[in-house]
């Protein structure tokens, strides 16, 4: 396969700019705000949105993600993506400058750190040995890549004007009331000297100086009166510049270009899992089921991970096991009893994997899913009763209009300002809707009857402990759905059990 | 290294954790009495004294390591009042820095005058490094302390003068002396890698008399190839930007030194004004008659405790002159309960050995003619308050969540002194209460010290008498008068405390 993409392989499919609606409902928004800082100058955003349209690009990602999971590897991948970084600042600069000397000299430098990239990127590469297709096949890419350039005596042309340039050393003695230049370099350096006095640690240390006048794009008088002194001396070293500039005006590859920009999707989300994973919470590249196999063990909220991370703060994982056909599970149990972070880390960890990456849980085994649709309360809207059901239904409708099979769905809390019996009858009726079309669901509730199961409806419900303070665990268990203690919890808040008015009275 | 080290062998003050609760320590022990006859007014000795007190030391060798530094000092007292005026001077010197650098920070050529402001800042630090190195030298031969002995090596080790000569040479700045480079062309022809050859403060005279055998073709060559910086506004300013951007480089090399000067002179600051007040404590003793002792410290986890003549510091400070002292030798002291009449000096006995410990754990002379004591991790007070009073019906609550408090930062080998603890309940219970928390302490080789009128408690405890447990009681004659002694005895079932209130009667009736 010819590289052209570590991304979307030869599918040919085009990254989405747009958020995808479930983002901030499983608070992906939150977590890619966090990623995106790993790799800072990327766009990276309309990768992470953009879910892989067939099951074998979500294969050819997660090998990736296995090879470049080796910090070795990745880390030769970052420095050539830094060496680019640098090479395509100068180049910008190049094509920015009106003097069309500083352009050449800019032009060559642009040049020099790209062909140093190529050269340490292919040698340090043939170190590894890569399982997956992208990176083998960017590997062959790339060794025909130089050996092209090789031909076209891009390597020698610049050798060449480079050499003329590099050995070039001035001597500038600044005194009282005129400046001196000496075409000859003093071996003195002061800076050196006073360091090694200091005792400081020289890799701490600049010991020459650089940057002096920082505006790339243009000359200072100082600057540009060397410039023209030394043209006059030596012209022959500015003609070798423009000539390297007219003979490899555009030099840089698309793919790699295009390389260089998409596998920061990769290095951005193992660089977090990295992260994440010191917090104590492991991310683990899940199986893609062919049939309908899905379960998972320790998914667990990786927004909620992050939301508390420098807290003393565990957060509870849960395991789940679907049935063999398409199903929902319902969820009941107490208020604040982890049932919508439940729902969450699901969602989070069938977006994961769909994604080709490693998903929030110690296992998993997902079937195939081809996108995934949520509807959460909306945020505090201040609107009537009847209005808030009806923004709800709204919502739901481009949900079910679409008609879209093999969904992942969660609905979360519907239907809260209807009467039970309503709510109970339009909650089953869009359960069977989802169903009927081989979407697997979560249905996180306070109706028990909606727990009822059947075939295709299981029930989780939420576990309070047995002490008297019935605190929450935040497990899910697959059991018959029951009460849910809400004036349990009102005697609890306000310490009125009979328990607590005995304990507080013999204080 | 530049670190003076005055107060640990290895280190400075900083991060090391002051008395858990060193609030009530000097609130009970009637601290301040004493700070204030440290300070002798000087606002900063106060702070310093203060602060470096309540932070304990560790083991025996801490301890000694810091008498011997008070001894040098106390004998060489000019030095001493050398060494402050140095710490002054450094003080003022940084206060204005701070105060310059703040005001650059909206004036227009802020940079230059910043580095200016860094320049005299350094060069002053510097001065008075060289200072303190010649005068530890010139003292040499009376110095017996390794603290001061190791300082003055330390100083000897640096190049100091080499490193003003590199200070000086940055006048090259200020004065309009000049600077050579030898450069390349970077990317864009930017003037890049830049190495700087020399700077100096009067027009390199040196570098031209190398080329004395070409003179004829250098001139030629150097007028070629020279511009005049004057005629010319925008080559002036770009001549003084790589002046100022070199300087800037200089100072950023000179950066961690500038850093390790500040925190030389912050931490000898600190040292230097606390060793002030040690020793204007002693000499105030000296004044008073009062004898003051270097305790001998027993390692950590040993438990015998002996004193001589151990009396109340604050109270021979309020007085002026010593009073009663007391005398002990405690072999494998875990518990002492100190029991007997009202106004028999029980309190004044407790503060007297709290305070003594405290002082010796921050290498001070005890105010004793002898005094051996283990080092504590803590050491902890828990005394009634008088303002307790006002809380009332929250008070044993109070007491306990202080004592509570105390236990969360509490460990083996801490020292607890109680005072009339758990008296704000019925005998019964406040007994109980105690017995549960000292039996604990007890079994955790916690020493605690008690004056108590839980009579239950005392009587309990006497009764089974666990290894380590001793009895004091503050001697009442048959007639009722008070001789402040502490005497091992039998807890009594009375405190005397109608004789007072037979006083009273007295007083108020007769």
């Amino acid at each position: 396969m010819e590289f052209q993409s570590i991304l979307f392989a030869d599918t040919g499919q085009e990254p989405d700019k747009a958020e995808p609606a479930f983002f901030q409902d499983l608070k992906l928004d939150y977590i890619l705000n966090i990623i995106k800082h790993f790799v800072e100058g990327y766009g990276i955003h309309q990768y992470y949105y953009t879910l892989p349209l067939t099951e074998g690009l979500i294969k050819y990602r997660q090998q990736v993600f296995k090879d470049l999971s080796d910090k070795g590897m990745r880390q030769v991948v970052q420095k050539f993506c830094f060496q680019m970084r640098k090479s395509r600042s100068s180049y910008r600069y190049s094509l920015q400058c009106e003097e069309i000397m500083q352009a050449a000299a800019y032009h060559l430098e642009a040049a020099l750190l790209y062909w140093e990239a190529l050269e340490v990127f292919q040698k340090e590469l043939s170190l590894y040995s890569p399982v997956s297709c992208g990176i083998n096949s960017l590997k062959e890419y790339l060794a025909g890549y130089i050996a092209g350039c090789k031909e076209k005596h891009f390597d020698k042309a610049l050798q060449r004007a480079n050499g003329f340039f590099s050995q070039m050393h001035f001597r500038l003695s600044v005194g009282k009331n005129c400046i001196t230049v000496e075409e000859e370099g003093e071996t003195d350096n002061y800076l050196l000297e006073l360091s090694e006095l200091l005792q400081v640690n020289p890799e701490e240390t600049e010991i020459t100086l650089s940057g002096i006048f920082p505006n790339a794009l243009e000359l200072s008088y100082l600057e540009a009166s060397l410039v023209q002194m030394l043209k006059r001396n030596n012209p022959e070293v500015f003609d070798v510049l423009q000539d390297f500039y007219k003979l490899f005006p555009d030099f840089y590859s698309k793919q790699l270009l295009r390389f260089e920009e998409e596998v920061q999707f990769y290095i951005s989300f193992l660089e977090f899992r990295e992260r994440t994973e010191r917090y104590g919470y492991h991310l683990e590249i899940p199986d893609i089921s062919s049939g309908n196999e899905f379960f998972g063990t320790g998914v667990y909220d990786i927004a909620l991970v992050w939301k508390n991370a420098d807290r003393d703060y565990k957060v509870v994982p849960n395991n789940f096991q679907w049935g063999s056909k398409p199903s929902f599970f319902v969820v009941t149990g107490p208020n604040q009893g982890g049932k919508t972070t439940f729902a969450r880390s699901m969602g989070q960890a069938v977006y994961f994997s769909i994604m080709g990456m490693p998903a929030n849980a110690e296992t998993l085994t997902v079937p195939f899913f081809k996108g995934i649709s949520t509807h959460f309360e909306a945020e505090e809207k201040i609107q009537s009763n009847s209005g808030k059901l009806k923004e709800e239904i709204n919502r739901l409708i481009p949900m079910m209009k679409n008609k879209n099979n093999h969904q992942f769905v969660i609905l979360n809390e519907l239907f809260t300002t209807a009467t039970t019996n309503d709510a109970l009858i339009m909650g089953r009726k869009v359960m069977q809707y989802f169903l009927g079309r081989k979407c697997y669901g979560i249905y996180v509730t306070h109706i028990q009857e909606l727990a009822e199961e059947e075939e295709q409806i299981i029930s989780l419900v939420a576990q309070v402990g047995d002490g008297v303070d019935r605190k929450r665990t935040y497990r899910m268990v697959h059991m018959k759905a029951q009460g849910y203690g809400y004036p349990e919890q009102l005697l609890e808040q306000f310490q009125l059990s009979y328990k607590d008015i005995i304990r507080r009275l013999s204080c | 290294m530049l670190e003076p080290f005055l107060l640990y062998n290895n280190s400075s003050s900083e991060g090391k954790k002051p008395y858990y609760s060193k609030q009530d320590i000097i609130k009970d022990l009637n601290m301040d009495i004493i700070f204030r006859t440290m300070a002798r007014e000087d606002n900063f000795v106060a702070m310093n004294v203060r602060k470096v007190i309540m932070v304990p030391l560790e083991t025996p060798g801490q301890i000694i390591y810091r008498q011997d530094i008070i001894k040098d000092f106390y004998n060489n007292q000019t030095m001493l009042e050398a060494m402050y005026e140095c710490v002054k001077r450094q003080q003022k010197a940084l206060a204005v820095y701070k105060e310059e650098t703040e005001k650059n920070r909206t004036r227009q050529a802020r940079k230059a005058a910043q580095i200016i402001e860094t320049l005299k800042y350094l060069g002053q630090g510097q001065d008075d490094l060289i200072f303190l190195s010649s005068l530890l030298d010139k003292n040499k031969s009376s110095l017996k302390s390794e603290g001061l002995m190791a300082l003055m090596q330390r100083l000897g080790s640096i190049k100091l003068q080499q490193i003003k000569e590199k200070i000086d040479d940055m006048d090259f700045f200020v004065s309009g002396g000049g600077a050579g480079y030898t450069f390349q062309f970077g990317g864009g022809l930017k003037i890049g890698r830049a190495v700087v050859n020399y700077c100096s403060p009067v027009q390199n005279t040196k570098k031209k008399s190398k080329k004395k055998g070409f003179q004829k073709l250098y001139d030629k060559y150097i007028k070629k190839n020279s511009i005049q910086i004057n005629s010319n506004e925008l080559l002036q300013k770009d001549t003084m930007h790589l002046k100022e951007f070199t300087i800037q480089h200089i100072l950023n090399i000179f950066q961690p030194y500038l850093f390790q000067m500040m925190a030389f002179y912050n931490h000898f600051t600190e040292e230097i004004a606390f060793y002030m007040g040690v020793v204007n404590f002693m000499k105030r003793m000296d004044e008073l008659n009062i004898t003051l002792a270097m305790p001998e410290p027993q390692p950590l986890g040993t438990k015998d405790t002996k004193f001589k003549n151990l009396y109340e510091l604050s109270m021979a400070v309020y007085l002026q002159k010593k009073p009663v002292g007391n005398n002990l030798a405690l072999v494998n002291n875990l518990l002492l309960i100190i029991t007997g009449a009202n106004q028999g000096g029980k309190s004044t006995f407790l503060r007297s050995y709290g305070l003594a410990q405290v002082l010796m754990q921050c290498g001070l002379p005890v105010p004793a003619d002898s005094f051996s004591a283990p080092v504590y991790h803590q050491v902890f007070t828990h005394f009634t308050r008088r303002e307790d009073e006002q809380l009332n019906s929250g008070r044993l609550q109070e007491e306990l969540k202080r004592i509570s408090d105390m236990v969360n930062a509490a460990e083996p080998y801490c020292l607890f002194l109680l005072n009339e603890s758990f008296a704000s309940t019925t005998e019964k219970e406040g007994s109980q209460i105690a017995e549960g928390i000292l039996h604990a302490f007890y079994d955790k080789e916690i020493t605690t010290v008690m004056v108590t009128h839980l009579f239950q408690l005392a009587r309990n405890l006497y009764n089974n008498k666990p290894d380590g447990t001793s009895f004091l009681v503050a001697e009442r004659k048959d007639d009722g008068t008070r001789t402040f002694k502490m005497l091992p005895g039998e807890p009594g079932y009375t405190s005397y405390g109608t004789d007072l209130f037979k006083e009273l009667e007295e007083e108020v009736f007769l």
